[in-house]
């Protein structure tokens, strides 16, 4: 599993695939607001992305892969509040 | 750890030559002569990263076994390669309505493969 | 060469006979799907295969009888018997290269022609619909009438920038509109790792589209994404890269124009045209700009004409104004396709062309870069008559599958080992004997001997267990006969029905292969001189229709076969007088002749029955060639015929010929092998029972009279033949075609089995020899050729 659900917070790491979008729905319902960890991710599957953006938690720490965060950083505008 | 790939053709030059390059770029390949055959392995839960599929072939065809694949709950989202000719295009056509993700163009030599394959297979 | 290689030609060679096969049975069954479909598999495969390699010639003749039979699938064309000849001939120049590329791993590039002839002709076949459709084609459109509507979202600063990259530097920038499908992931794709792989990405925007897409209703399994990016990569990488999608997305180059940030209307004419070079550029090499049918008709026609001027010879004063003016057109032909960039190339070949006086430069040029339409139409003209040109590789040495199980050396390997040992253990027999008068043992004799009684069964056993694994079926050359005999009496414009039986009878590979050409040479006879045109067949009151038959079967330790046909035989009488006339045969030997041993004279060297010589087997070789091809197996061949109903003629072969059993003979103090095959008995004869009749010794053995003759002076060995105790000659009584012949000799031996050696290097000439042997005691055997001596 590429993604890490943890009390407070999922830490995403490699390549998130297409078929873990249903478990990361799940959690993002039951655990609205908490943020996720996308440092060591790698890649995310464009169903996770759209599960993602339709739910906007926030994002803790961007992918260090810096291609990755430019796109991802489109979405989630900064807020330097966080 | 390696990504796996699993390549069906009934052309044992072609099975050995794309074996050669993919195992050379890393990748763990298990082989299939025929639909049927590859139909059978992916059924008892092998599940590789990729799948590439020449179209056609005796018993089996490429078509046929990309339709069955996508019926298989655990292979519905693995990435399917056909393996074509230049003049194919019809084939490639109804590859694609079918499931299939995308084609290669034979003649595959090494470095082209390993590239579209890039391509197609995150983290590869 | 490389393993890879390797199984590109084993699997290659058995896919040809099966494509031949099938392509021959298309003529009788046309509509048959499983056998079309079939067809279409091997030749896809080969195809496929061949383009694994560096072998273009292959891979286009291949590729074209692809297409053909994609054609026929599709109804676009129909199978015909010359769509067939087409297709067999780029059969059989398909398997000409893979025996270069076995010999030399390389195709030799005097090929190319024949290559490029026969994918006109193949592409010739499929009719002019398929034409239309690549003159559409060509004819692709760039999908840019207006300008550009940029997104709203784009800020001007951006815009201002690329306008300046464009503007300034000529740097491309590409809009894209990607759009997945909602089932896109049902096909293995994920479009966000797809546009990840977009390079100098300078805007991007991802927007969720589907409406009832919302946190309550999410199937997070469909996809409700649009990706619009902007990127500064070439238009050609970015449709590359989204060529299993073009239907989804929007790749669109950008004008200056298309920047700016006011609502357009479109440009007047005029300003288009001053920009002509410009969207031309962006067009990108390759791209031909829209074209109707008729132009490029017509451009095909300018090509083809540049193409005849340039290959007319180039040693004529006006050489250079021709170079020019074939430039000239060149060049407006580029200019008007917009493909600019072209032009200094045709200048830079022109020069070239100049300064040596010769129109290479040019041609070569446009041989690589003129549509490769007007290659293929040029190539068409020339082949109006398409006439086949390799369908005597039907004819031609017929190749075994070069791997059994094993490689095929392993076993020959395994077959010299045996051999060796049989040879060895003959050696025990000595040591007994040395044993026993040596060293007085006669015990320790008896024990080597029984010892060699088991070594010896092993031995055989062990030879014979090798051997099966050596045994081929006869099919592997009667599998070609089906096409030799279509090619051949459509040739000669006959009827014949081909029936074959007894093709899983197997014999040793040497022997199957040996078969071959005498088969060959046989059935060539058989439909030329046998079997009548049908008018001639109905006028006799035969069916229209001929009947070849060749049947194979065993009989004890030898393999025979019978090839039938119901021709108008042969007439003993023409036969005798031709024979007589050419010299083969006396006086008294016309007279005495039986019909039957008549018949068997056209296997005499130099005799051909047909008055003319004949395209098809009359090449001025008879059928002695079939006689000895035979022989040099040890096998035998026999005609029978009965005049005006049919001809039949039967091969006789070993099932194996690897150990040959000799008799050993002294003369002269040497010993000399004889091969017990021809041996029919050894006798002794007393002196005065030897005759002479007419300067020729001869003796009556059995109530018969056999001719007596000398091996001494067989051999040119001055001394006379030894007589033994009780004055009485060792006369090895031989069969030689039929006849039974005395050789004298001065003593027999016993009999040894052998591996027979051909003769090598200069004695290779001397036919009195059949080959050579090592004996178990490490001497040398010469074994005797009695066919050749007497």
């Amino acid at each position: 599993m590429a993604i890490d659900y943890r009390n407070e917070c999922a830490v995403f790491s490699d390549v998130v695939g297409v078929e873990e979008a249903d478990g990361l729905l799940e959690w993002l319902e039951i655990n609205p607001g908490k943020p996720v960890v996308l440092e060591k991710c790698q890649h995310l599957h464009t169903a996770i992305l759209q599960v993602l953006m339709m739910f906007k938690p926030p994002v803790s720490v961007f992918p260090a892969n810096e291609e990755l965060c430019n796109w991802l950083t489109e979405l989630w505008p900064q807020n330097p509040g966080e | 750890m390696a990504k796996t790939i699993l390549i069906v053709d009934d052309s044992s030059t072609m099975l050995m030559s794309v074996k050669n390059s993919l195992e050379i770029g890393g990748f763990t390949v298990e082989s299939a002569d025929d639909g049927v055959k590859a139909l059978n392995k992916l059924k008892t839960g092998y599940k590789p990263d990729l799948i590439i599929t020449d179209i056609n072939m005796p018993n089996m065809n490429g078509i046929d076994l990309i339709m069955k694949t996508r019926e298989l709950p655990a292979l519905r989202f693995v990435p399917i390669l056909v393996l074509t000719t230049e003049s194919q295009q019809a084939k490639r056509d109804e590859a694609k309505k079918y499931g299939a993700t995308g084609w290669l163009v034979k003649p595959v030599g090494g470095t082209d493969l390993l590239k579209i394959i890039k391509q197609v297979l995150p983290g590869a | 060469m490389t393993p890879l290689l390797e199984q590109f030609i084993s699997e290659s060679r058995d896919f040809l006979p099966e494509i031949n096969e099938k392509l021959m049975r298309l003529e009788t069954e046309a509509g048959n799907a499983q056998v079309m479909n079939e067809l279409f598999r091997l030749v896809h495969t080969l195809k496929g295969n061949s383009g694994l390699f560096d072998f273009p010639e292959m891979t286009r003749v291949l590729h074209a009888c692809e297409d053909l039979l994609d054609a026929v699938r599709d109804n676009r064309a129909s199978y015909s018997e010359s769509m067939a000849d087409c297709l067999l001939e780029a059969m059989d120049f398909s398997g000409m290269l893979l025996d270069e590329i076995e010999s030399s791993e390389k195709i030799d590039s005097k090929h190319a022609r024949m290559s490029v002839e026969l994918t006109a002709s193949l592409l010739h076949l499929i009719e002019s619909k398929q034409e239309s459709n690549k003159a559409v084609g060509l004819a692709q459109k760039n999908d840019r009438s207006t300008i550009f509507k940029l997104p709203n979202e784009l800020d001007s600063d951006l815009r201002k920038r690329l306008y300046c990259a464009i503007v300034n530097d000529s740097l491309p920038v590409v809009y894209i509109e990607y759009a997945p499908e909602s089932e896109c992931f049902f096909k293995g794709e994920d479009p966000f790792f797809q546009v990840r792989q977009i390079p100098e990405i300078v805007w991007r925007s991802i927007q969720v589209t589907s409406p009832d897409f919302d946190i309550k209703h999410i199937d997070p399994y469909q996809c409700g994404l649009k990706f619009r990016i902007l990127c500064r990569a070439e238009a050609s990488e970015l449709q590359e890269l989204f060529r299993y999608t073009p239907e989804q997305v929007k790749i669109i180059s950008l004008t200056p124009e298309d920047l700016l940030p006011f609502d357009r209307i479109k440009f007047p004419e005029g300003i288009q045209a001053e920009r002509t070079d410009q969207t031309l550029d962006e067009l990108g090499e390759g791209e031909v700009l829209a074209l109707t049918e008729e132009q490029t008709i017509a451009l095909r026609e300018i090509l083809c004409a540049q193409r005849d001027v340039l290959a007319q010879a180039d040693d004529v004063p006006w050489l250079k104004g021709r170079l020019r003016s074939v430039a000239v057109a060149l060049t407006a032909i580029h200019r008007a396709l917009g493909r600019i960039d072209s032009i200094p190339m045709i200048e830079a070949a022109l020069n070239d062309a100049l300064a040596h006086e010769t129109s290479a430069p040019l041609q070569e040029w446009l041989e690589k870069h003129a549509p490769e339409t007007a290659l293929i139409s040029t190539a068409l003209e020339e082949n109006a008559d398409f006439e086949p040109k390799f369908g005597r590789r039907a004819e031609d040495v017929i190749c075994g599958p070069k791997t059994l199980k094993v490689d095929q050396e392993k076993i020959d390997r395994l077959m010299a080992l045996i051999g060796e040992m049989v040879v060895a253990k003959n050696s025990l027999p000595y040591l007994a004997l040395r044993a026993e008068n040596q060293f007085g043992s006669r015990e320790l004799a008896r024990e080597i001997k029984t010892e060699y009684a088991v070594i010896n069964r092993i031995a055989e056993e062990m030879q014979d267990a090798i051997m099966q694994v050596r045994m081929l079926p006869v099919s592997f050359i009667f599998q070609r006969f089906p096409r030799l005999v279509r090619d051949i009496s459509k040739r000669l414009g006959k009827q014949v029905t081909l029936v074959m039986e007894g093709e899983n009878t197997e014999a040793d590979k040497n022997i199957v292969e040996a078969l071959a050409d005498p088969l060959i040479h046989i059935i060539r006879n058989s439909l030329d001189h046998g079997i009548e045109k049908p008018d001639a067949r109905e006028a006799s009151g035969k069916s229209k229709a001929g009947r070849l038959t060749i049947r194979a079967g065993q009989e004890s330790d030898r393999v025979v076969i019978e090839i039938t046909d119901d021709g108008r035989g042969v007439d003993p009488e023409i036969v005798k007088r031709k024979a007589y006339e050419k010299g083969l045969i006396d006086e008294i030997e016309r007279e005495r002749m039986s019909d039957r041993e008549a018949v068997n004279l056209v296997f005499a060297a130099g005799f051909s029955t047909a008055a003319k010589v004949s395209e098809i087997s009359g090449r001025g070789v008879g059928m002695d060639v079939v006689r000895n091809a035979v022989e040099k197996v040890n096998g035998t061949v026999v005609m029978e015929s009965d005049n005006g109903k049919g001809t039949r003629v039967l091969l006789s072969l070993p099932l194996s010929m690897a150990v040959t059993n000799v008799m050993i003979i002294e003369s002269n103090n040497q010993i000399f092998g004889v091969p017990m095959d021809t041996v029919v008995e050894t006798v002794r004869v007393s002196e005065s029972a030897i005759r002479v009749i007419k300067k020729r010794q001869a003796a009556v053995l059995r109530g018969r009279i056999v001719p007596l003759l000398s091996l001494n002076r067989l051999l040119g060995i001055g001394t006379r033949q030894r007589l033994d105790d009780d004055n009485k000659y060792a006369a090895l009584v031989v069969r030689i075609r039929g006849e039974q012949v005395g050789v004298l000799v001065d003593n027999f031996h016993e009999t040894v089995d052998i591996i027979l050696k051909p003769v090598n290097g200069i004695l290779s000439g001397l036919n009195a020899y059949a080959g050579s042997a090592l004996l178990g005691d490490g001497s040398v055997l010469m074994v005797l050729n009695p066919k050749e001596l007497v």
